[in-house]
């Protein structure tokens, strides 16, 4: 692989303006120019206050406008001119949307920086002797861990779970057995007792409110990104994508070919020899799991991101040992295998997904994964007293596109669909629905496995012989139900994702303190809690400083993935929460006679029942909670900005935090306050 | 700073057959304002800040011939225990330099078990050092170490006392109940022929 190699390189700074002119001699001599032509504008594609670890990989573009195709280019750093050891960087013309005036574009593919500091990067581009020049900030973390005990990290991601989110879980789940009383709680979710808390910053490259993709780039890459877009930034050739059936896969690499950076599971996985492995109860395809292995412009590009999990991309192969969860459509081959479980005629359509690849079968043949489509099997692979050394499940898949209760219901073109979506604890455990909520489609999958099994079972495959492991675990149907504003489902999602954690706050108690264990969200959806409703009176509603609920909102379609926010609806309140939340029958769920980790769902016989109502049916924009355990877990305290989970994570794992953790230490020891529940 | 070393009477044997997890020995001590004081190893990489002049004591014994897993445990109840402790091994103590010689540490409390007045020394989520592999601490053969028993922070005093044994490995304890029912043979072979 070419790359930069800069180590040692002086830190000598460039005087752009007494430079540039013996440049344009330089050039100038080299190619006489015809006619007097504008000095090109040149432009560097990385977005300001772009950050990388040393060693980091991200592809360095640079796009000169008024530069024809014999326009030449020169990339000095800190001083020195490094042109001559770059890799051979793709050349291409006419990019932009601007066919009168000629562009040229430069891109470097995989470089790095060694030392760390602020670096500075400029661009020189010479046309005609005309010169134009730009010049490109970018802040380096050293990143050496040296002979440092290896240690783990486990992220764990409530999508859209912001503080109300959070809290509803609480009072669900821990209010059980009057434990909830006038507004004292006797137990905490296991998400709330971790050592350390902060908050999370989360607007991301061109937005304020922003969606998942970017949020997952921002603490999987430390930089920020823009809608809908996974590990790249934008370029000029953006606009020739065009998603209509009938061009994507002509245009699609205008997508696929922006600028990348590197993300921390394959960092860590090419230079540190880590396990990688993402868990979600989405499609595995979709925003939050796809941000830690795929690079792409477009989301929706979901068969193009299932094909870089297997086919790596700054390294060959697979980029993840561990990888479960819904979306299995993205990887069967059109032609489905007559023992696969209800996906007739979906799978990889060569129109959809530009190929016919069976990725299950690839995985399996050429790179030793186990493959579980059900939790029956899941659960056997837990059995074991081996683990096997890399795992692929895939629990859901979308028959003609359609994803039943588990979003909003709504038929969604077969090329766009992140629509795999496993179902929620609600509707796993097979508990009614409130009247204001679509009963569940399990669209015959039957056999779904819980977050906490999935988290179990990932862990003891990415543990397995004692190689450090990442591991990103997601609860994604706090978002996918807050968006049709379904609070059952939320909550529920909520209370599964918080027995995710346990499972992996076990495995850090027991695995000598070499684990980091984060809990936080990528960004807040709009669901208030406005009180307590009392089911013994009908549809009143209590304890709410209002007397009423908000206005009804309700978000027909998924707006992410149609394109279409539908607009609140004034129309009356929220019925459906206004009864509040069934009685919960204590699940006594042993399916297929295996026993759930944590097999207890809380039982709620309480009168009084939270009432919650929703804004809108959309992200909102507000900062969201993050919780630490383990080795640096006082690093994330604070409020900062959600790119810094990624140099917060990276500084655990390239740092002794030994002295650091003792402060948690002392404080948990020495200065603890008398508790509530004495 | 009282300290009390007891040494079993049969130590000798039990470092032989090592199939028993009977103290090789106990040390008892007091942690107070006389002893002297050092700055502690947060891990086998960085000393401790917030430790960084806790008083300490310490003794020494030496592994038996086959040397592997023993285990230290630690024990701090009663009226005056001391508040916090840790507890190191190392092969040579050098108290201006805590990195040096380190075997192993531990912190003999969780985060979470401010309560907890005893730990064991298998290795813990709070172990380090490279004496510890994987959730066992494993000593050389025939090695002198020396153990020091020091406070969390620097505040930290009050009594204590600290037992060592060794740990066998399956296939010890099979070849240890044969030497053991090897030497009851002997001995009562010894004892037939006085009669």
């Amino acid at each position: 692989m070419k790359s930069i190699q800069l180590a040692g390189l002086a830190l000598v700074g460039l005087i752009t303006a007494s430079l540039a002119p013996l440049l344009a001699q330089n050039y100038a001599g080299r190619r006489a120019p015809a006619v007097a032509l504008a000095a090109p504008t040149v432009r560097i594609r990385l977005p300001e206050r772009f950050r990388v670890l040393t060693k980091q990989l991200f592809d360095l573009r640079v796009e000169a406008v008024n530069a024809s195709p014999t326009a030449t280019i020169q990339i000095v750093i800190d001083g020195t001119d490094v042109t001559a050891t770059l890799p051979t960087p793709e050349f291409s013309t006419n990019n932009d949307a601007d066919t009168a005036t000629p562009d040229a574009a430069w891109v470097y593919r995989s470089v790095h920086l060694d030392t760390s500091g602020v670096r500075t990067i400029v661009a020189n581009v010479s046309d005609a002797g005309q010169l134009g020049t730009i010049t490109q900030r970018v802040g380096v973390q050293d990143f050496n861990p040296g002979n440092l005990p290896k240690k783990n990290i486990i992220l764990f991601l409530g999508d859209a779970m912001g503080t109300a989110y959070r809290d509803a879980g609480r009072i669900v789940a821990q209010s059980t057995n009057n434990r909830f009383r006038e507004g004292f709680f006797d137990q905490l979710q296991n998400m709330d007792t971790m050592a350390a808390s902060g908050m999370v910053m989360t607007y991301d490259l061109d937005r304020i409110v922003p969606d998942s993709s970017p949020t997952a780039s921002a603490w999987s890459t430390g930089n920020k990104t823009s809608d809908g877009t996974h590990g790249v930034f934008p370029d000029n050739n953006d606009f020739k994508f065009n998603s209509s059936a009938a061009t994507l896969q002509a245009t699609k690499q205008f997508a696929l070919d922006n600028p990348k950076v590197e993300t921390l599971w394959e960092y860590l996985r090419r230079l540190y020899g880590y396990k990688t492995g993402v868990v979600s109860t989405a499609d595995i395809a979709d925003a939050t799991p796809g941000g830690e292995g795929s690079h792409t412009l477009i989301r929706a590009l979901t068969y193009d991101i299932a094909r870089q999990y297997v086919d790596g991309t700054f390294t060959p192969g697979p980029v993840h040992d561990v990888i479960l969860g819904g979306g299995r459509e993205h990887f069967e081959p059109a032609t489905v295998n007559a023992a696969s479980t209800t996906l007739a005629g979906n799978g990889r359509n060569p129109l959809n997904s530009g190929d016919n690849r069976n990725l299950i079968t690839e995985l399996t043949t050429n790179f030793g994964f186990t493959y579980t489509p059900t939790r029956t099997q899941l659960n056997a692979v837990r059995a074991q007293a081996t683990p096997p050394d890399r795992l692929i499940g895939l629990f859901w898949g979308a028959a003609g596109g359609t994803n039943g209760g588990t979003t909003s219901g709504t038929t969604l073109a077969a090329n766009t669909g992140a629509n795999g979506n496993m179902n929620v604890a609600y509707d796993k455990l097979g508990l009614a629905r409130t009247a204001d909520e679509p009963a569940a489609n399990l669209n015959g999958f039957t056999d779904q496995p819980f977050l906490d099994e999935m988290t179990d079972a990932a862990i003891r495959v990415l543990s397995k012989g004692g190689a450090p492991f990442i591991l990103m675990v997601e609860g994604a149907s706090i978002d996918k139900q807050s968006h049709p504003n379904h609070a059952a489902g939320v909550i529920w999602d909520v209370i599964e994702f918080d027995k995710a954690v346990g499972v992996g706050r076990a495995f850090s108690n027991a695995a000598l303190g070499k684990t980091l264990v984060l809990v936080t969200a990528d960004h807040d959806q709009s669901m208030s809690i406005v009180g307590l409703t009392d089911s013994a009176n009908g549809s009143g509603v209590l304890n709410t400083r209002s007397q009423s609920l908000y206005p009804r909102t309700i978000s027909v379609f998924d707006p992410i993935l149609s394109g279409t926010t539908a607009a609140p609806n004034n129309g009356g309140n929220n019925t459906g929460e206004v009864g509040g939340f069934p009685d919960y029958v204590e699940a006594p769920f042993s399916p297929n006679g295996v026993s759930p980790v944590f097999p207890i769902y809380p039982t709620n016989v309480n009168r009084y029942k939270i009432a919650v109502g929703f804004r809108t049916g959309n992200h909102t924009g507000s900062s969201v909670p993050i919780t630490a355990d383990g080795p640096g877990s006082l690093l994330f305290t604070g409020y900062f900005d959600q790119t810094d989970i990624f140099f917060k994570m990276a500084r655990v794992l390239s740092t002794d935090t030994a002295p650091l953790d003792e402060y948690s230490k002392l404080v948990s020891k020495r200065y603890s306050t008398v508790s509530p529940n004495y | 700073m009282k300290r009390t070393l007891l040494v079993p009477a049969l130590l000798a044997l039990t470092a032989v057959t090592a199939f028993a997890q009977s103290p090789i020995l106990t040390y008892s001590g007091t942690l107070d304002a006389t002893d002297r004081t050092f700055n502690r190893a947060a891990s086998a990489f960085s000393l401790s800040s917030v430790g960084g002049a806790v008083a300490y004591e310490t003794f020494s014994f030496t592994s038996n011939s086959l040397g592997g897993a023993y285990q230290i445990l630690g024990d701090y109840r009663g009226g005056g225990g001391l508040t916090d402790g840790f507890l190191y091994i190392y092969n040579a103590f050098n108290p201006a330099n805590a990195l040096s010689g380190l075997v192993a540490g531990d912190d003999d409390f969780s985060i979470s078990g401010a309560d907890a007045l005893s730990g064991s020394f298998l290795a813990d989520a709070s172990s380090f050092g490279p004496g510890v592999i994987g959730n066992r601490l494993i000593l050389d053969p025939n090695t002198t170490y020396t153990v020091v028993v020091s406070g969390f922070a620097n505040s930290d005093l009050g009594a204590f006392s600290v037992s060592v044994a060794a740990v066998p490995e399956p296939s010890t304890m099979a070849i240890g109940s044969a030497a053991l029912g090897l030497l009851t043979l002997v001995a009562l072979r010894r004892s037939q022929s006085a009669a």
